[in-house]
């Protein structure tokens, strides 16, 4: 484990990292958009509350997402 | 309402410009470029408040 | 395509706080050494907050027009469906001033930040930071205000469970309070910044590989550009939704 080998373990922290995260990601704003479709399907309230909570809940998933993308930004450079 | 819009920023930009000058001749550089710009701000803000009470 | 372009340096210069304001087709001007971009950008940022709501809001129309009617749309939007619902009836009219100042300041910030000759002050950790500790404040000081530590108590430790529960649920209960602020500073101060750094990489791409990536890059960088002005928004929208959420969850407790 020279300083020439571990230099770029940073790097490659940061890109697997970022990877695996946004695989969690892609699942649970899937699940919330399909569970609006399925309730915009059996109850037409469109313009209620099944947007608003929709949008209101991708963000915050999305949110932790961007959470890891800051940590490995941060795992880049040491 | 654009002319009230131009006349508020007109201000700031006249008082700021004339701290700026001020700077010039005395050789203080942002001493009185800042003075400016804050007195600018100011009364730009006590003219818009009496625009929204009249 | 100069050889020694350095993407992370673009990057980061374009991201981060400095004390030079770079104005496009004019040369960097130098800020004086307790003033740099993004609070610059702040008092530019509360003084159009200022014009907009003394000079741009007319209340004397009987008819509200414009952007009378956009702003008088929100403020009603914010008032019916995010502070009442939270907060109860005369404690939400009484709160919801703040909640507009809040929803209308972080929206002007992080608007601004989109205009090439501004840069966006909520990229900035130590602003979100600030306005995520005022709402701690408004948490953890009401709560004592209105009813003093037993109030706090109730709050956190609801009265309905076993007494061996109670040490595990009042550690629970203060870690996620603090934690709740945290991560209402972090996600205002990751989409933002995020949504740059994706922009300014893209054009950094275009300037890098030369034109042949970037018929393909500068689309893209368009693209991300159209989807940050509805991040910008929704950004907005969810840190007061979230905020009245959890300030309605301190003062009237139903668990």
């Amino acid at each position: 484990m020279t300083p020439e080998t571990t230099a770029h373990f940073g790097q490659i922290s940061a890109a697997a990292g970022m990877g695996l995260s946004v695989v969690g990601l892609g699942v649970g704003v899937g699940l919330i958009f399909a569970s609006f479709i399925q309730g915009i399907a059996r109850q037409p309230e469109l313009e209620g509350k099944l947007m608003t909570w929709t949008l209101v809940g991708a963000a915050i998933v999305e949110g932790i997402a961007i959470f890891a993308a800051i940590m490995c930004f941060l795992a880049i450079h040491g | 309402m654009l002319v009230k819009l131009f006349n508020l920023g007109s201000i700031i930009l006249l008082l700021s410009l004339l701290g700026f000058w001020l700077d010039q001749k005395f050789h203080t550089l942002p001493l009185w470029t800042v003075i400016g710009i804050a007195l600018g701000m100011a009364y730009s803000f006590y003219e818009a408040w009496l625009i929204h009470k009249g | 395509m100069s050889p020694k372009f350095d993407l992370n340096d673009f990057i980061m210069h374009h991201i981060g706080d400095s004390y030079e304001w770079h104005i496009p087709l004019l040369s960097p001007i130098h800020l004086p050494s307790f003033l740099t971009v993004h609070m610059l950008m702040l008092l530019i940022g509360t003084f159009f907050l200022l014009i907009l709501m003394l000079v741009i809001y007319r209340k004397q129309d009987r008819v509200p027009t414009g952007m009378t009617n956009f702003i008088e749309f929100v403020v009603e939007y914010i008032r019916n469906e995010i502070v009442i619902p939270n907060m109860g009836e005369e404690e939400g009219t009484k709160f919801t001033p703040m909640f507009c100042t809040f929803f209308f300041f972080i929206l002007l910030l992080n608007l601004m930040g989109l205009i090439p000759v501004f840069s966006t002050a909520t990229g900035n950790i130590n602003l979100t930071a600030g306005l995520a500790f005022l709402i701690f404040i408004l948490m953890v000081g009401g709560t004592l205000v209105r009813g003093g530590l037993v109030g706090m108590w109730h709050a956190l430790v609801p009265p309905g469970i076993p007494g061996w529960f109670v040490p595990f649920m009042f550690v629970i209960e203060v870690f996620l309070l603090f934690v709740r602020c945290v991560a209402l500073a972090m996600r205002l101060f990751a989409n933002m910044i995020a949504g740059h750094i994706v922009i300014t990489a893209f054009l950094g791409l275009c300037i890098l590989y030369g034109v042949f990536a970037g018929i393909l890059a500068f689309p893209m960088a368009v693209v991300f550009y159209c989807m940050e002005i509805f991040v910008c928004l929704l950004q907005a929208f969810i840190f007061v939704l979230l905020s009245a959420i959890f300030i309605g969850h301190m003062y009237h407790p139903k668990h």
